[in-house]
C-alpha cells in the first residue's frame, strides 16, 4: 500500500509519515503542490493525504487536477480551516474525507485505514474480544457468558470500541461516532459513559478491558493484546 | 415632553427669557405711565390754581367774598363731585378763614390750618388727603396779593381715576404677559420641532445599527449646518469601528489558524512519546498530561473560531425548519447520565411541537451547553427543568436549574468571553468561559437572542428566543408533561 502525504510543514509531515511507517505503510512526501501533482500523476497511489495550503501549487488545485486525471484513488484531506463552507465545497471538488488540524494521529489512521479498505470493516455478526462478546443481531452483551445490561448509547459506544479493538479512539472520535459533533464541546459526556461501560464490563472481573491513555483516548483490548 | 430632550430645554429657556424681558418691560411701562399720569394730574391742578388766584383772588379785595363765590361756582359747577377748590384767606392774628369752598369740598376734613403754621405757606405742593377711604390729590398754591394778605387756593380731585388708569394697566399686562408667554411656548416648541426631525431620524437609525449591521450608514442630512456634519461624523465613526471589528475578528480568525499547526505538531509528537515502549511510566503520565492541555488548547482555538465564524455573518448556518421541542427531548435523553451522576432529575415542560427556522446542529450545540451547565452547576438531587413555548412567533426555550445561581455582580459579564463568575473552577470541568459565548453567538446568528435571569441561592434560568416558523397544528397542542427517565 503506497500512500502519497502532501504536507509542507516538515513537523506535521514527520510524525505522520513515522506513524504511517509504522503501520507498513510505503509513504512519499511532498511539501510542494506542483510536485506532488506530478508525482500523483506518476504513481498509482492507494491513498493521497493532502494539505490545503501549500506554495506554487493550492491543495484544492491539485484536489482538482487529480480528480480530472484519476477519478478513483482516495484523497484525505487535512486543513486547519473549518468552516462549513469549505468542507462543503471539498467534498463538491471530489475530496472522501476531511479532517481538521490538531488531529490525533489515531483518528487519521483510523480515516486512513477506512478509505484504503482494509480498516475497520468487520461487520460481521457477533464482535468477540478475549472473552467479551456483543452479538449485534440480537444487541446483546455477554463476558464470561454472563449477559450485561447496557442502555442503547453505552452498548453504541461499546460496538464502536470493539470494532476497534486494540486502537485507542479519541474522545472527538467517539463524539462523531457515538453522538454527534454538538457534542463536541466542553463537555465530559464521553468520560461519564465510559466510567459505567467500565462498571458493567470490568467491575466483576480481574482482567480491565477498557482503558484509558490519558491526554489521548481509549481503548478496549484483550488480555492476550495487553 | 420631558426636560432632558433638547426641545423642551431650550424651549425652557427661551421662554423664561422673554418672560425676564416682559416683566421688566412691563415694569418700566407701569412706573413710567405712572409718573406720567401724577405729573399730569399736578400741572392740571397747578394750572387751575394759578388761573383761579390771578382771575379771581387778585380782585376778592376790590369786589369782596361773595363776589368771589357767586363767580367760582359759576365757573367751576360741581356737579360730579369730582372736583375740589377751596379759597382762604391768612388773617395776620394766625386764624385762617375759609373764602370759599365747593361743595364737595366742605365735608373735606383738609388741613389748612396745620399746613399753614407749619410754615409750609410759601411753597406750593400736592399733598394726598383721604376721605371714606377714597384717596384725594390735593394741590395748594399761596398767594399773596399786593395788600400782604397771604391766600391758599387749593385745588384737588379723586385720585381715583388714576389709580384705576394704573389698575387696567396692570391687569392688562397680566393678563397679556401669560398668553404671549403660552403662545411663545407653543409656537417655539413647534418651531423647534423642524430643526430636529433629523436628529430624531438619525437616532432611530443609530439605534437600528446592531454590531451585525455595521455595514449599514445613517441617513445624511443635507442641511449644511451642524446637523449634516454631525450625520457626517457619525457615519466616519461607524466605518472606523467597523474596520476595528473586522480586524479583530479577522485577527481572532488568524490565530486560531496559526495556532492550529504547532498544535498539531506538539500532539503528534507526543502522541509518538507515548507509543514509544521504553517510555517509563512517570513518562507517559506526564506526556498523557501536556496531551489533554493540547486537547484543552485545541478546543479553545476551535471554539474561538467558531464564534468568530458567527460574529462574521453567520456563515455555514443552514436554515430548516424543525421541531425544538422534539430536540431538546432527544439531547435531554442523551445527556441523561450527566444528570444521573448526580441525581439530578430533568424534566421537561411543554405542550407539542414548537417549529423554529435554524440549523439544528447549532441549536443542538446551543441545547448541550446549556445543560451542561445547568448540570454542573446543580446540587446533588436538584433538578433541572426545560420548557419549550411558542411566543409572539418566537421558539422560546428555558432551561432553569435550582443550583447555585449566579452572583449580580456576574450577571452582565457572563455571556463574555473567557469570564468566569468564580475564579476557582469546579473541579472536573475542563470549559475555558465559552460556553455561552458560543450560545450567544449562536443565537444572535439565527436573529434570536439569549439571557440570563439568577438568584444567588436559588437557581439560574436561561432565555433563549429563536425565530419560530409556523404554529403547530392545533389537534396536536395537548398538554403533556414528561418526565424523562
Amino acid at each position: 500500500m503506497r500512500i502519497l502525504l502532501v504536507e509542507d510543514e516538515p513537523k506535521v509531515a514527520g510524525f505522520v509519515e513515522r506513524g504511517l511507517s509504522a503501520e507498513r505503510y510505503a509513504v512519499d512526501v511532498s511539501a510542494d503542490g506542483q510536485e506532488a501533482w506530478e508525482l500523483a500523476e506518476a504513481y498509482p497511489y492507494d491513498l493521497i493525504i493532502l494539505d490545503l495550503m501549500l506554495p506554487t501549487l493550492e491543495g484544492k488545485d491539485v484536489l482538482q487536477r487529480i480528480r480530472k486525471k484519476n477519478t478513483t484513488v482516495p484523497v484525505l484531506i487535512l486543513t486547519a480551516r473549518d468552516t462549513l463552507d469549505d468542507k462543503v465545497r471539498l467534498f463538491e471538488m471530489g475530496a472522501d474525507d476531511y479532517l481538521t488540524k490538531p488531529f490525533a494521529f489515531a483518528e487519521l489512521l483510523v480515516r486512513a485505514k477506512a478509505l484504503l479498505r482494509r480498516g475497520p470493516v468487520n461487520r460481521s455478526s457477533t464482535l468477540r474480544i478475549g472473552d467479551l462478546e456483543l452479538d449485534r443481531l440480537t444487541q446483546s452483551v455477554r463476558r464470561a457468558g454472563r449477559r450485561i445490561e447496557l442502555t442503547t448509547k453505552e452498548y453504541q459506544l461499546l460496538e464502536y470500541l470493539m470494532q476497534n479493538a486494540g486502537r485507542i479512539m479519541s474522545r472527538n472520535m467517539i463524539i462523531e461516532h457515538v453522538w454527534d459533533q454538538s457534542f463536541d464541546g466542553f463537555t465530559n459526556i464521553v468520560d461519564v459513559y465510559v466510567r459505567h461501560l467500565r462498571a458493567k464490563v470490568d467491575d466483576a472481573h480481574e482482567f480491565k478491558m477498557l482503558r484509558t491513555v490519558r491526554g489521548t483516548g481509549y481503548m478496549i483490548r484483550s488480555e492476550e493484546e495487553s | 415632553m420631558s426636560i432632558r430632550s433638547l426641545r423642551a430645554r431650550v424651549t425652557t429657556w427661551y421662554v423664561g427669557l422673554l418672560a425676564a424681558a416682559l416683566v421688566v418691560f412691563g415694569a418700566c411701562l407701569y412706573f413710567g405711565f405712572k409718573h406720567y399720569l401724577d405729573n399730569a394730574l399736578e400741572d392740571a391742578l397747578a394750572g387751575e390754581a394759578r388761573s383761579i388766584a390771578q382771575t379771581f383772588v387778585s380782585e376778592v379785595e376790590n369786589r369782596g367774598p361773595a363776589w368771589l363765590s357767586a363767580e367760582l361756582s359759576e365757573s367751576y359747577p360741581s356737579e360730579n363731585g369730582e372736583h375740589y377748590i377751596r379759597i382762604s384767606r391768612l388773617d395776620p392774628g394766625g386764624d385762617y378763614q375759609v373764602l370759599y369752598q365747593s361743595a364737595d369740598a366742605r365735608d373735606l376734613s383738609l388741613a389748612t390750618p396745620q399746613l399753614m403754621t407749619r410754615g409750609h405757606l410759601h411753597d406750593p405742593g400736592l399733598r394726598i388727603e383721604t376721605r371714606n377711604d377714597q384717596k384725594i390729590i390735593l394741590y395748594s398754591l399761596p398767594y399773596k396779593l399786593s395788600s400782604g394778605t397771604l391766600y391758599l387756593i387749593e385745588t384737588g380731585t379723586p385720585h381715583g381715576r388714576v389709580e384705576q388708569l394704573l389698575r387696567s394697566l396692570l391687569e392688562i399686562l397680566l393678563t397679556l404677559t401669560p398668553l404671549v408667554l403660552l403662545g411663545a411656548a407653543a409656537g417655539g416648541y413647534l418651531m423647534m420641532a423642524q430643526p430636529l426631525k433629523p436628529v430624531v431620524s438619525l437616532t432611530l437609525q443609530a439605534e437600528r445599527i446592531g454590531i451585525g449591521e455595521l455595514g449599514e450608514r445613517l441617513p445624511v442630512i443635507r442641511t449644511g449646518d451642524e446637523l449634516e456634519r454631525l450625520s457626517l461624523s457619525l457615519n466616519r465613526m461607524i466605518s472606523r469601528l467597523e474596520e476595528a471589528l473586522a480586524h479583530n475578528r479577522r485577527f481572532s480568525a488568524d490565530v486560531s489558524h496559526e495556532l492550529r499547526t504547532p498544535l498539531t505538531i506538539l500532539r503528534g509528537e507526543l502522541e509518538h512519546v507515548i507509543q514509544m515502549r521504553n517510555a517509563g511510566p512517570g513518562v507517559a503520565e506526564s506526556v498523557g498530561s501536556a496531551l489533554e492541555e493540547i486537547e484543552r488548547l485545541a478546543k479553545i482555538v476551535e471554539s474561538l473560531l467558531t464564534i468568530s465564524h458567527l460574529d462574521s455573518g453567520g456563515a455555514g448556518i443552514e436554515f430548516n425548519r424543525f421541531d425544538l421541542q422534539e430536540l431538546v427531548k432527544t439531547t435531554a435523553e442523551q445527556m441523561k447520565l450527566l444528570a444521573d451522576e448526580k441525581q439530578i432529575t430533568m424534566r421537561s415542560d411543554s405542550s407539542g411541537p414548537v417549529y423554529s427556522f435554524g440549523d439544528e446542529s447549532r441549536i443542538k450545540q446551543v441545547l448541550v451547553n446549556l445543560l451542561d451547565n445547568a448540570i454542573k452547576y446543580s446540587r446533588e438531587g436538584g433538578q433541572v427543568v426545560t420548557s419549550v413555548r411558542t411566543e409572539d412567533n418566537n421558539a422560546v426555550l428555558t432551561v432553569r436549574d435550582d443550583g447555585a445561581g449566579i452572583p449580580s455582580h456576574a450577571l452582565p459579564h457572563v455571556f463574555e468571553r473567557f469570564y468566569r463568575a468564580e475564579k476557582a473552577r469546579p473541579r472536573g470541568t475542563a470549559g475555558a468561559g465559552l460556553g455561552l459565548s458560543i450560545v450567544q453567538a449562536i443565537c444572535r446568528a439565527h436573529g434570536g437572542t439569549v439571557s440570563v435571569t439568577s438568584t444567588e441561592g436559588r437557581g439560574t434560568t436561561v432565555h433563549v428566543r429563536l425565530p419560530g416558523a409556523d404554529l403547530a397544528p392545533p389537534n396536536m397542542a395537548q398538554d403533556q408533561q414528561a418526565v424523562i427517565r
